[in-house]
């Protein structure tokens, strides 16, 4: 009965556990138990009940478009996921857990040109007295640099590859139990509460470091390298805030499908429509243009020695070049209304 | 087909399984291992229905109102089945069916050759 049960666990394994679902579970596991129990009854071994049991289940996708689940191939050109409810806690989990650390690197890196500056301005300075070989001073900045940013590299490559596992979530509608679906809008609710609070407060910490910058600025050379040092901590630290506040917050939105709609970045990437004639007459204009361009810039550069102004060439066709754009767009959905 | 009996396939029967099931439950009320297991001693094991087909079925039937679930008896282990009634409507809808059906067989009849 157990193998019963688990050919049943796996089979409805991808299914979102609504109500309906759960329900059609029970009720067909009942069916199957109860034909067991017959077959048993009638003398037949453990291994022929199951066996026979399983082998009337029948097919799963047949009882899913009854339920008007989608079958996973109709999920994967309609670019849905089904989310378990187990997989959504990991993926939160995860995702806190990667925000804190993705936090911490990030904030180190930046620490690292602060720790630096403050290194150089430290050594330079010399203290006790002593006074250090400028060889000296620049070896241990650098190796301050490179501890900082070596611990930062660590922290960012270890939680990028745990989040990996969650890279296939991108750019797909998630499908998610309704109650776990209520969990998530209340915790997305409080917590954008507490995200709204954390954004002033990184602020806060960027305008404190720009007003003690201003402040200590025209002291000594060691004061002003120790402010921009303290400047460049509070960045960091409002960098820390707003990825350990927003990856969760993110998180959220991605499993309520809040960030659809999003108009999709890939789609304008083309400068010309290659469909229409006026898109590609203007793409050969364009590249014609830019050719020329290149062969007026060197020439001006080395035959007339113009290197000091002939860069202006390239802001010109810039702005042809975007001219151009323009027009064959306007022409090019003139041909397509047609 | 297994050793010369040839067996019905789902395609075919697909559209009758609703029939079949109310049928069934014109005589009392039933649940899902009782019925499938007199579709099979009834159709003399010619028809053995899956278990997602009846339920599928049972889904439809529900959804169409031809049928009604309720809760009952206790399966070993102290737990309810889910038991299934007919409805006004479902009777109906199999009188149309049955008719429909005696109308498919007289069509279909013309286009089979007689076996020597």
């Amino acid at each position: 009965m157990e193998t019963i049960r688990t050919y049943i666990d796996t089979m409805f394994g991808t299914m979102p556990e609504t109500e309906q679902v759960l329900k059609a579970k029970s009720d067909i596991l009942d069916m199957m138990e109860d034909k067991y129990n017959a077959l048993k009854a009638e003398g037949k071994s453990e291994n022929e009940a199951v066996g026979h049991v399983i082998s009337e289940f029948g097919n799963i996708d047949e009882l899913k478009a009854e339920l008007g689940i989608e079958t996973e191939k109709e999920e994967k050109s309609h670019n849905k996921i089904t989310l378990s409810d187990k997989e959504v806690d990991r993926f939160v989990a995860v995702r806190k857990k990667c925000s804190v650390g993705i936090g911490f690197g990030v904030m180190l890196l930046i620490m690292a040109a602060a720790a630096f500056i403050f290194s150089m301005a430290l050594f330079k300075n010399g203290f006790a007295g002593i006074s250090f070989p400028k060889p000296v001073i620049a070896i241990v900045s650098i190796a301050v640099l490179s501890l900082f940013v070596i611990a930062a590299m660590a922290l960012l490559i270890v939680n990028g590859i745990k989040m990996k596992e969650f890279d296939k979530l991108e750019d797909k509608h998630l499908l998610i139990s309704e109650a776990k679906q209520e969990e998530i809008k209340k915790a997305h609710k409080s917590f954008t509460k507490k995200f709204a609070l954390i954004i002033p407060v990184g602020f806060a910490f960027i305008a404190g470091g720009i007003v003690q910058l201003v402040f200590l600025n025209k002291t000594n050379a060691f004061i002003e390298a120790a402010s921009i040092s303290i400047l460049l901590c509070c960045i960091a630290f409002a960098v820390f805030l707003f990825i350990v506040a927003g990856l969760p917050h993110a998180t959220n939105m991605q499993l309520l499908n809040l960030d659809e709609d999003e108009d999709d970045d890939d789609d304008d990437d083309d400068d010309f429509d290659t469909t229409t004639k006026a898109g590609r007459v203007g793409e050969a204009i364009n590249s014609t243009l830019w050719s020329l361009t290149l062969i007026i810039f060197f020439v001006w550069g080395f035959v007339f020695h113009g290197w000091g102004i002939c860069w202006i060439v390239f802001p010109i066709a810039a702005f042809l070049s975007g001219a151009v754009a323009s027009i064959a767009k306007a022409a090019g959905s003139d041909d397509k209304k047609k | 087909m297994k050793g010369g009996v040839i067996l019905i396939s789902s395609d075919v029967i697909r559209g009758y399984n609703d029939t079949i099931i109310l049928c069934l439950l014109l005589e009392g009320d039933s649940y899902g291992y009782e019925i499938s297991k007199k579709i099979t001693e009834i159709s003399e094991k010619k028809y053995v229905i899956k278990e997602t087909t009846l339920y599928s079925a049972f889904t439809r039937l529900e959804n169409n109102g031809c049928i009604e679930s309720y809760s009952g008896g206790d399966v070993s282990g102290g737990k309810k089945r889910t038991y299934y009634r007919i409805t006004e409507a479902g009777r109906q809808y199999y009188a149309e069916k049955c008719k429909e059906w005696d109308v498919t067989k007289e069509v279909i009849n013309k286009f089979i050759k007689e076996r020597v």
